[in-house]
């Protein structure tokens, strides 16, 4: 990649990156210098790259790998993995349980934003990536699970999960705040699936 | 050839990769065939639906973005 087309090829990246990075770090300044890292490294390895081939993919990995190399290894993996299909019948069921409070448009309701960093800082690091990858970062779950070397399979069980802890955590924090439950004009829909 | 009507359970299983464009069209198809017919199942995919969208409009602020944006840029330039 030539130099003068690098800043032009990257930045756009930047607001992507810098939420990836925030869902690694926990912290902004430290996020802010994993940024930095990022690009000052990919500047230097441009010319392994090939202009339009997976830019974005290319800058989230090294973003990971840089992230990685400054952490115990260990952190990183000591996740219990889980069946993605039972994950995905638990937001289910989630969701009843918020219909059932009165909760059924709880996300429409919350100052999101806010509410959402403070749910992620709680998830394990393991979900929370696969949650910045794939929801914040607009990668599908092969592009994904490239970036964290793991298979699809690993991706959508972590992605499943940090989506029902999130939804779960905000539907905690709404309760906090003191959201009223709406009363449903109709009674709930009969739930086929139990 | 048809495609087997699909079951609640089935579709419910298939949720999130429905909503991330992450099945083949024929299980796309029967999905959205199974949704337009069955409140139970389209009321789930809607509240994770409205979960997502929320997600995806969530953005970092534009200050703290253009502050980052002008570090980096001064640091390339810097070699």
């Amino acid at each position: 990649m030539p130099d003068v087309a690098f800043e032009q090829d990257t930045l756009e990246f930047l607001p992507d990156l810098m939420r990836f990075a925030r869902s690694l770090t926990r912290d902004h300044a430290d996020a802010d210098d994993l940024v930095q890292d990022t690009y000052l490294r990919a500047f230097r390895a441009r010319d392994t790259f090939v202009s339009g081939q997976g830019t974005r993919q290319w800058l989230f990995t090294i973003c990971r790998n840089v992230f990685l190399r400054s952490r115990e290894r260990a952190s990183w993996v000591t996740t219990v993995e889980d069946d993605a299909q039972l994950e995905t019948l638990a937001s289910i069921h989630l969701h009843r349980e918020a219909r059932q409070c009165g909760f059924e448009n709880v996300f429409d309701r919350l100052d999101f934003g806010p509410a959402l960093d403070r749910a992620q800082q709680a998830l394990p690091e393991a979900y929370r990536v696969a949650f910045a990858l794939v929801d914040l970062g607009g990668h599908s779950y092969s592009e994904a699970a490239e970036v964290l070397r793991v298979p699809v399979g690993t991706v959508r069980s972590r992605l499943f999960r940090a989506r029902r802890e999130l939804q779960k955590s905000l539907i905690e924090f709404a309760r906090d705040a003191g959201l009223v439950p709406s009363i449903p004009a109709t009674p709930p829909a009969r739930d086929a699936v139990r | 050839m048809t495609t087997p009507a699909l079951d609640c359970l089935a579709v419910m299983r298939q949720l999130w990769d429905y909503l991330d464009g992450e099945v083949e069209k024929p299980t796309w198809e029967g999905i959205t065939t199974h949704l337009s017919a069955c409140s139970g199942c389209a009321g789930h995919v809607e509240f994770a639906r409205s979960f997502l969208h929320h997600v995806g409009t969530a953005t970092v602020s534009e200050p703290e973005l253009l502050v980052l944006r002008e570090r980096v840029v001064v640091a390339l330039r810097a070699g």
